[in-house]
């Protein structure tokens, strides 16, 4: 009885890891650029935000937000890196439209250091 | 002439002399009276006829020696009293005859003994006084005496916080998290209002996939901001693990990095919604921060770009406050945001006071701190920052501290030294500029050490090749040590006025029971004291009662009903200016110091009780499997060599 219970209780916690593990598997990722732009004006909806940076750099755009309303950031969708900074450079050059345009870079924990390195000494 | 009052001991003198100075004799004056009487009675004489000279109703205090001697007076305080003193052709000099207060130990246990015992380094080393050894230690507990940075506020940016600490859940404001992409977010959502840390962990096959996690590397959760939370303001003299550089301020969590970091825009919006600026579909931030601590960046490549964080900067500058900014962990030029203008950048020191060798350096930084080092490559980590964590290596699991096996090393530790540093200058004097903080931070270093004294080469400006460990110089490492005690300091003398700051001895406060504020932490400037003391019930008189005699230093109040009450304390000073702080009691609920608030766990992040919902359960459930892991990794560790049982600092 015991045992039977036990095999159930094995197989459940197998299917559990088996669904935790298709949970965690990346998703194949949608090709762009993530860029942020400052905009000359204040723009109060980020739709139209949108659409004027898609329309500028010549390329769809996606997850388009605002963290004020000159500061924006979104998604330049773009099958390949040479097309992206294309699409980038356009906006870089629309001055009259964006005080600035540039890759909304990633920043991360300053790298830490295993304490076997020698620089921890 | 007014009439003399001599006594022969300081034991007999008047309680009602206001004015004491310490008053130093001329040796040539003095060396008269040295040969016709013992030192005792030349100093007591020497007294008298200054006393008699002066026209002065003075009384002879304790004789320090021959040529020092405590004089007191009524009628005047102390400050002018030893101007006038001081204008005697036979007195050298004439000085208040302060009150000092014992050193500032808390009573939180790995204060004190946090570390191993086979490690020099013993509990948080680095918050201690300097010592001819460990010559880069920030000497907080000397600040202590000043402020314990009660009414100020610190935004801490970073992986969001671990709300159950129980040296963290008093301490924390809800926050926000900031991070916009699911993907990274880790918690199934955007932007939303939990700032809680899910964990950070990245997979060896996410990495692997791409996308999002191509550049990464897998590793385990971080706790990353847990860890700097703990570094700026865990609560002190709590009983409890450790101590924070700010017992009493308040911490802002604000969630900007999750797996493998966060993207610009996320951060630059945190920051402005820090200072109370609106960010797009987010609510308005009731608590504004005086400091934002952020221990994050990248490595200065040629694509990178200050424009928009020095704009960024400027803003939260414009509102009062200040950027502190870890420079980074590559031993190479200051990163980004460091580096940017308005940034206060912080390096790492080792104990010994020489550059950290994975420290960035250069012209950008503006003050230095420790940062942890071990000495050594093999075994225990020697000189570690202790600070909190938690001991899950994907999900949360337990709140825990690293020690000298579980390290705490880098910049990312510096920073907030200095943040919480920051946040007692503000608190000794709220009105202090951005401009103003970081000057009395470098006027207030202490000078880094001789290159010849260190052993190792000095520092050089910044190449593409890495510097190990190496002499700081005030080009390279920043204007010197961080010293919290002389920042306060140098704060408080230009205040001219008493600050009041109240302390707690207890974090709960319930019906019927009674509990103790404390205001004898209160800022004095030189030459300033308190004359008298007033504790009253400003609202809220329904819910609480100050119940003990109103001129004292320290306040009884009983909890009558469960509610809100504001308690006030009116200071007033030797020259009779009336200083007044308010703090709000949340009777019946955790009760904390802030700017005028009381705090209470954030819904869904107190540590237990309620229902057993179903992320309960989950929870409960998810921590026995990682108890369980890490139960069989702690197996396996003991038959490895000890250096391969370390886990990489975060």
């Amino acid at each position: 009885m015991f045992a039977r219970f036990a095999s159930c209780l094995a197989a459940a916690a197998v299917m559990t890891a088996a669904v935790a593990a298709c949970a965690q598997t990346p998703q194949a990722p949608a090709p762009g650029l993530r860029v942020q732009v400052q905009t000359q004006a204040e723009w109060t909806n980020v739709a139209d935000v949108a659409a004027r940076v898609s329309q500028i750099a010549g390329l769809p755009v996606r997850d388009a937000g605002a963290s004020t309303t000159q500061l924006f950031a979104m998604t330049l969708i773009c099958p390949d890196e040479a097309t992206c900074n294309a699409g980038l450079q356009r906006l870089i050059e629309a001055r009259d439209v964006f005080a600035q345009a540039r890759v909304d870079a990633r920043r991360t924990i300053p790298r830490p250091f295993s304490p076997s390195a020698s620089a921890v000494r | 002439m007014a009439s003399l009052v001599l006594t022969l001991s300081a034991a007999s003198a008047s309680a009602a002399d206001a004015a004491r100075v310490i008053v130093k004799f001329k040796t040539s004056a003095n060396a008269q009276a040295m040969s016709a009487a013992s030192s005792t009675q030349a100093a007591t004489r020497h007294a008298q006829a200054l006393s008699q000279r002066t026209g002065l109703s003075l009384t002879d205090g304790r004789v320090i020696n021959s040529h020092l001697q405590v004089v007191r007076a009524s009628g005047m305080n102390s400050a002018q009293l030893a101007a006038r003193l001081a204008k005697e052709s036979d007195v050298e000099y004439a000085v208040v005859d302060e009150r000092r207060h014992a050193a500032a130990a808390p009573n939180d246990p790995l204060y004190a003994a946090g570390q191993a015992a086979t490690t020099p380094a013993v509990g948080q080393w680095y918050l201690r006084a300097p010592t001819s050894t460990v010559l880069s230690s920030i000497n907080a507990e000397g600040a202590w005496t000043q402020t314990t940075g009660a009414g100020v506020v610190v935004a801490v940016l970073d992986t969001g916080v671990r709300f159950e600490h129980p040296d963290l859940a008093v301490k924390l404001y809800p926050g926000y998290d900031f991070v916009s992409d699911s993907a990274i977010s880790n918690d199934g959502d955007a932007r939303d209002s939990s700032a809680a840390d899910p964990g950070d962990w990245v997979t060896s096959a996410e990495v692997s996939a791409g996308g999002s996690f191509a550049d990464c590397t897998a590793e385990d959760s971080s706790w990353h901001g847990t860890q700097t939370a703990g570094l700026v303001g865990a609560a002190a003299n709590n009983g409890i693990g450790m101590a924070g550089v700010g017992g009493d301020v308040m911490i802002l969590p604000l969630r900007v990095l999750g797996k493998c970091g966060g993207r610009d825009s996320d951060i630059m919006a945190a920051m402005l919604w820090a200072v109370g600026q609106t960010v797009s579909g987010v609510p308005a931030n009731t608590h504004p921060a005086k400091v934002l601590n952020l221990s994050l960046g990248s490595a200065l490549t040629s694509s990178s770009d200050c424009t928009a964080y020095a704009d960024v900067i400027s803003q939260v500058n414009a509102a009062g406050a200040v950027v502190v900014v870890s420079a980074g962990n590559d031993g190479l030029a200051v990163g980004l945001p460091a580096r940017c203008s308005g940034a206060i950048a912080v390096a790492g020191m080792r104990h010994a006071g020489t550059k950290v060798g994975y420290s960035n350096l250069g012209p950008q930084v503006a003050i230095s701190a420790p940062a942890g080092n071990c000495v050594v490559t093999t075994g225990l980590c020697q000189y570690p920052l202790l600070t909190s964590t938690n001991s899950g290596t994907t999900v949360p699991a337990s709140s825990t501290y690293t020690d000298a096996s579980n390290s705490s090393l880098g910049t990312s530790f510096s920073a907030p030294l200095v943040a919480g540093t920051a946040a007692l200058m503000f608190s000794a004097k709220p009105s202090l500029t951005p401009a103003e903080v970081l000057s009395f931070l470098k006027s207030s270093a202490r000078a880094f050490p001789s290159v010849a004294s260190t052993g190792v080469a000095s520092c050089q400006a910044p190449t593409s090749t890495a510097q190990d460990e190496c002499a700081c110089t005030t080009t390279t490492c920043g204007a010197g040590f961080l010293d919290a005690s002389a920042a306060v300091a140098a704060v408080a003398t230009t205040t001219g006025q008493v600050i009041p700051v109240i302390s707690f001895d207890t974090s709960i406060a319930l019906v019927g029971a009674s509990f103790t504020l404390d205001s004898s932490r209160s800022v004095l400037p030189t030459g300033r004291s308190v004359q008298t003391y007033a504790w009253s019930i400003v609202s809220g008189g329904t819910y609480a009662t100050v119940t003990s005699a109103a001129n004292a230093a320290t306040a009884t109040l009983s909890g009558n009903a469960q509610g809100t009450a504001v308690v006030r304390l009116s200071l007033t000073d030797d020259l009779n200016n009336v200083t007044t702080r308010d703090v709000s009691i949340a009777v019946g609920g955790p009760v904390s110091s802030s700017d005028g608030t009381t705090t209470t766990l954030p819904r869904g992040q107190t540590s237990g009780g309620g229902a057993l919902g179903l992320h309960w359960l989950l929870g409960l459930t998810m921590a026995i499997v990682v108890l369980a892991e890490r139960n069989r990794r702690l197996r396996l560790k003991k038959i490895r060599p000890v250096a391969a049982r370390r886990l990489p600092g975060k």
